[in-house]
């Protein structure tokens, strides 16, 4: 190979690794491009206190109702025992994922699709003997769950309801505690947030924030680092 | 003949001198020859697994998860009909073989680099993660080395073809290439670093211990029972947390002398194989302790070599008695091999026959991937029908329920010393004299709240009341009880109490003084 090629090679490339570490550091553009997940490296992505499971629930028109993921072949687990919808955190697949698994199956018509989530303390994962050295009290036999609807499509995948997480709505929860703070905001605020269109391609337009009510946006960020 | 420094040894001038030594020295490239046998195997336990799940995870019958997608990018990457990514995919693990055993290096490699991205693309939720995105880079900037230079089919044969070994002095001297490649990685090993200490400076509760006590006891990766076990030890986690924080910062900076090399990599590897133990990450490490090969400078490897063969030397008599028969066939076939190499070039040389190979493997893949029917569509009775779920329990995950109070505490506890805003002596037996320390630990997220902690008998009687404000952002308080003699020797309960709920109770006793513990003043303020 030429030696200028390389060179040109070698720059571009340090360059671009410089361009990722700069904008990661400043936290401008790491959510421009596809491309700089290549080159920003958050590997930390900040873990809650509550652990979640997600369901992807089919409603017949019987009114019955059937798992959605996994599909009945049984589903991809990637490193631990959880499926695919679980690591869909901004829920920008799983409808696809439920999609999926009625075009492969025989069903009854499917009037709508529910991600139904389920939350608990993390506290309840201790294993027994490490509760045991933490705790005076007994280890409950039924962890104390919060259900929680995260989204309704229609049969199609059409969006009925979209909303924040279980985590983010407890947080507007407590910023919503506060009269002065919510009067302020009614003041004159717009409804919805939506993205200028030059951003988001169509037929890809997608909403940037996700709005609660009387609990102002929550925005849709990229995802995170494993 | 050119020397280890004499990094032009043809017409061509060095640039500058610090760009000609840093990128165009002249190696043999043995740091990434190990590096390209070890990534792909490696790879391999990840690529593998996801082999019969290829036509739903990656292709247009499927339900792909671009991650184009997530940055407003819908039609970025192109996505395959299911049986031809099921082809394209047993390619890609065919070529990851080859790579690591070095047949047709380069051409593997360029594969490898291409095919691998491509399909961590199509699938952000459960393929794409920062280590594919670390193996992608090392994959491409191996495939444009001469990594198959040594220890490699290809060098094997260029070797019998060529009539030396390459590790003889003569093969050593053909082996030798710049060493920017090298220097790519090791750079970009500078960079994840680099970064990753700058996310966790943004992460909030990352230096306090919180955010590393919450992911190991999270199970979205692997077991890790020692994280788990860890979880009782926060200011452990915090001292790990500070080290690893400055590790990470300073690596770039300490890495290219040989005795912050050394330490910097052992530090690493302890680092990672850390990770694995305590957050149940298997893939990382070892995609990094690939990784970190490219700091084997030709010299080093050498060295290890011959401490290695001076070990084999050492006890070996026995091995050598039994392995006789085997060497001698070994050197039969030697001997036959280099006959035939001088009439053709061998069976393993031509890309012709790697290409005619990739392609029935390809096609093994699809074929075999159809009659394993992933959807079950072609068994009897045709497609499958999908599972009830209890209409009670659906119901049930659809009424929202009120966060209890005592979900919004982790743990409360009681000891004799507080360091780094951590309690570390945890105990139920005081003295008379001595400071008692109760520490509330919050799960957040929680409201503005007036904890109180009441210090009660046994037979329930109140003997005192200590309150304070835990604004929302608080992941701890701390109660201080000074147990002076007014509070004579026995057994309490300390009671935690929040919105009118009581939360915990400790129970505690304490003995009468033995005069070593002096009453404790009020603290200063």
């Amino acid at each position: 190979m030429k030696r200028w090629l390389v060179s040109t090679f070698i720059t571009v490339y340090l360059g671009a690794l410089t361009f990722g570490l700069v904008c990661h550091t400043f936290a401008t553009h790491t959510g421009s491009h596809p491309m700089m997940y290549f080159v920003v490296w958050d590997m930390f992505c900040g873990w809650t206190a509550y652990a979640t499971e997600t369901q992807v629930v089919g409603e017949g028109e019987s009114g019955r109702y059937y798992e959605l993921a996994p599909g009945p072949w049984g589903g991809f687990q990637a490193w631990g025992t959880l499926h695919r919808p679980n690591f869909d955190v901004f829920l920008n697949h799983t409808k696809d994922i439920a999609l999926n698994t009625l075009r492969h199956t025989q069903h009854e018509p499917i009037t709508r699709i529910l991600v139904l989530e389920e939350h608990w303390a993390k506290k309840y994962d201790l294993p027994e003997h490490v509760w045991n050295m933490r705790y005076d009290e007994p280890k409950p036999d039924e962890i104390p769950k919060y259900p929680y609807v995260r989204a309704e499509y229609g049969p199609n995948g059409e969006v009925i309801r979209n909303h924040i997480t279980w985590l983010s709505y407890q947080f507007s929860r407590i910023m919503a505690d506060n009269p002065r703070l919510v009067a302020d905001q009614r003041r004159g605020k717009s409804k919805f947030v939506l993205d200028s269109p030059e951003t988001y391609q169509t037929p890809g337009l997608r909403p940037i924030a996700v709005f609660v009510p009387g609990n102002g946006s929550v925005p849709l960020t990229t995802p995170s680092a494993n | 003949m050119p020397t280890r420094h004499d990094a032009f040894p043809d017409t061509e001038q060095p640039l500058s001198g610090w760009w000609s030594r840093s990128f165009f020295l002249r190696e043999a490239p043995y740091g990434l020859a190990l590096a390209r046998m070890y990534l792909p195997i490696v790879l391999l336990m990840d690529v593998l697994p996801r082999w019969p799940f290829v036509r739903e995870l990656y292709s247009r019958d499927g339900a792909p998860a671009p991650l184009a997608e997530n940055f407003g990018y819908p039609d970025w990457l192109p996505i395959l009909p299911g049986s031809v990514a099921v082809g394209v995919y047993t390619a890609l693990v065919f070529c990851l073989v080859t790579a690591s055993l070095g047949w047709q290096t380069r051409i593997s490699l360029l594969v490898c680099a291409f095919l691998y991205p491509y399909f961590t693309l199509l699938d952000c939720i459960t393929t794409l993660t920062k280590y594919t995105v670390i193996a992608s880079h090392v994959l491409l900037i191996l495939s444009l080395s001469n990594v198959g230079s040594v220890w490699s089919i290809d060098a094997w044969v260029r070797g019998r073809r060529e009539g030396h070994l390459p590790w003889s002095d003569v093969g050593r001297e053909a082996v030798r290439s710049a060493v920017w490649p090298q220097r790519l990685i090791q750079l970009l090993v500078c960079a994840i670093y680099f970064g990753a200490g700058m996310t966790k400076l943004h992460t909030t509760a990352f230096l306090s211990g919180e955010q590393m006590m919450y992911w190991m006891m999270t199970y979205v990766n692997s077991p890790h029972p020692v994280g788990e076990y860890l979880t009782q030890f926060p200011l452990v986690l915090v001292v790990a947390a500070y080290s690893t924080l400055v590790w990470e910062v300073v690596f770039p900076f300490v890495i290219w002398r040989t005795r912050g090399k050394w330490c910097a990599l052992a530090m690493g590897a302890m680092f990672h194989v850390m990770t694995a133990l305590t957050l149940g990450l298997y893939i990382f490490p070892q995609v990094m302790l690939a990784a970190y090969l490219a700091f084997l400078t030709e010299e080093e490897v050498q060295a290890i070599a011959r401490h290695a063969r001076r070990w084999r030397r050492w006890a070996g008599s026995l091995a050598r008695r039994q392995a006789a028969p085997v060497a001698s066939w070994l050197a039969a076939a030697g001997r036959s091999t280099a006959a035939r190499a001088g009439v053709a070039s061998p069976f393993f040389a031509r890309s012709g026959a790697f290409a005619m190979l990739l392609a029935v493997v390809s096609l093994g893949g699809i074929e075999a991937e159809h009659w394993l029917d992933v959807y079950g569509e072609r068994g009897p009775g045709g497609p499958m029908t999908l599972r009830e779920l209890s209409a009670e329990r659906v119901e049930r995950l659809m009424e929202p329920v009120q966060l209890r109070q005592a979900d919004k505490f982790f743990s409360f506890d009681l000891g004799g010393r507080i360091i780094g805003d951590h309690l570390v002596n945890y105990r139920r037996a005081f003295r008379q004299g001595e400071m008692l320390h109760a520490q509330v630990c919050l799960n957040q997220p929680h409201e503005d709240m007036w904890l109180e902690c009441q210090l009660n008998g046994v037979d329930g009687r109140l003997i005192n009341r200590y309150g304070q404000v835990a604004a929302r952002e608080a992941f701890r308080a701390h109660f201080r009880l000074p147990l002076d003699c007014s509070l004579p020797p026995g057994e309490y309960d300390l009671v935690l109490n929040n919105a009118g709920q009581e939360i915990m109770r400790r129970r505690f006793s304490v003995a009468e003084s033995d005069g070593s513990h002096a009453e404790s003043a009020p603290a200063a303020n």
